[in-house]
């Protein structure tokens, strides 16, 4: 019988305190702002705290509060209302979208793993490791689903372009 | 950033730029407490939608604090005698009807699922000229569809409304189109628009609503769908009604008359005698 690995409220709080900004900056590109993002993360933690028995060691514990933090953030934006910029225009610029908003509505129109691939990615500076633990996919699934969204917004970015 | 185009890579930073805030490990704490003393009615203690906006309403106000008064009854205790436990039992098996009831009242609905019957009436009509067509691009990439799926499934709801000062009396329209599963966008033309994906479990069961601030020269508005399933519609205003009317599944009324500090919210009676509530946020004045 193997020993289950002990993780600690101690070393929770160890992790959310190194990791807060990359936690709040993924959560909050989920969830689709700031606030939102840490009002994620803040819940995620508590539920960290009151699953921390739940930890069996299968994965880092990083990874196993990624876990907890993607589905509160998911959680978040699936119960907020929606705002008008969400969709485009209704913005400061009134109708006429800038580069950002493009942006924006590439990564929205990415599946969803490719999506928190490349939050993870570029917003949390994850290796390529990390974020299989994290998605529960293989390494080589990471790798792929990477280069599919970067395929993805490259061609966007042309057909924005021509 | 080396796969991306730096273009792309510094777009994304400004989209979700690193924040400024600093971790606090207290709030995680007195989170963990709270969940700690509402684990016996987890259903009403769960963060759901802006609870602030809706305990502003006067009906939902009186039911949800019921329901925290109810979740005094449920603080746990060190020492409970053997007949206080069997009263807290019974007590919260009835209370956890009331709760599932309360939750499903706060919580998501199954969006569009009733049907729009004017889309399928109304014939379809072209993106109009004064919006901006990627509008039409990122709204249709949105729900998953290509410019030219949702250009097809366009329709004009409304015309003739008064968009304000900075443009012409009456030049304003309605239109929207449908995505699939229960998915909707729905835009003013010279204001804006909004949708609906399937990231989104619809808050507001049947009804897409828009709450337009206006800017300089504009008129705050409210826009919205309504699906098939929904009779009458309402703007509450500090808890007064005012009737509004069903063209083509969409409402839209001016808030020009809207003060900052003005409670508004929407109200719904639908085909089988439910009703909702939905709040909104005041416009904003600039």
């Amino acid at each position: 019988m193997t020993e289950r690995p002990a993780a600690s409220v101690a070393e929770l709080e160890a992790l959310y305190r190194e990791r807060f900004g990359a936690f709040a900056r993924v959560a909050g590109a989920i969830a689709g702002d700031e606030q939102s993002g840490i009002d994620a993360v803040q819940d995620a933690f508590a539920n960290a705290i009151l699953g921390v028995g739940d930890y069996r060691g299968e994965a880092p514990l990083e990874a196993w509060v990624w876990r907890i933090v993607l589905n509160a953030a998911r959680g978040v934006r699936r119960r907020e209302r929606p705002q008008p910029q969400d969709a485009f225009a209704a913005a400061p610029d009134n109708g006429r979208p800038g580069e950002d908003h493009e942006v924006r509505a590439w990564i929205a129109a990415l599946p969803e793993r490719q999506r928190l691939a490349v939050f993870l990615r570029y917003y949390a500076d994850l290796d390529y490791q990390s974020i299989a633990h994290t998605l529960g996919v293989e390494i080589g699934t990471v790798s792929a689903t990477l280069s599919a969204a970067h395929a993805a917004l490259r061609r966007s970015q042309q057909e924005a372009r021509t | 950033m080396t796969d991306i185009d730096p273009h792309i890579a510094a777009a994304l930073s400004r989209l979700h730029p690193a924040t400024r805030s600093q971790p606090d490990w207290d709030e995680v704490r007195q989170r963990v407490r709270a969940a700690r003393r509402t684990a016996t009615g987890a259903a009403t203690a769960r963060r759901t939608p802006s609870p602030s906006e809706l305990l502003s309403h006067p009906r939902v106000s009186r039911r949800a604090t019921a329901a925290r008064s109810r979740h005094r009854l449920f603080l746990p205790r060190a020492r409970r005698s053997p007949r206080v436990m069997l009263v807290g039992i019974a007590v919260a098996l009835t209370l956890a009807g009331g709760a599932g009831a309360i939750a499903r009242y706060l919580g998501s609905s199954p969006g569009f699922t009733a049907g729009f019957s004017a889309f399928d009436r109304l014939p379809a009509a072209t993106w109009p000229p004064s919006m901006d067509r990627v509008g039409l691009e990122h709204s249709a990439a949105y729900l998953g569809l290509t410019p030219a799926q949702a250009e097809k499934r366009l329709r004009v709801l409304q015309t003739g409304l008064t968009l304000g000062p900075g443009h012409t009396q009456g030049q304003g329209a309605l239109y929207a189109f449908l995505g699939d599963n229960g998915t909707a966008c729905v835009f003013l033309t010279g204001q804006g628009g909004t949708c609906l994906n399937e990231h989104y479990s619809p808050r507001f069961p049947g009804v897409l609503p828009m709450v337009l601030p206006g800017y300089p020269g504009e008129t705050p508005a409210l826009a919205a769908i309504v699906a098939d399933n929904v009779s009458t519609v309402r703007l509450l205003v500090n808890g007064t009604a005012r009737p509004l009317s069903i063209v083509n599944n969409s409402v839209y009324t001016s808030l020009k008359d809207i003060a900052s500090d003005d409670t508004i919210a929407l109200e719904a009676d639908y085909a089988d005698g439910a009703s909702h509530v939905f709040p909104l946020a005041s416009p904003s004045r600039s």
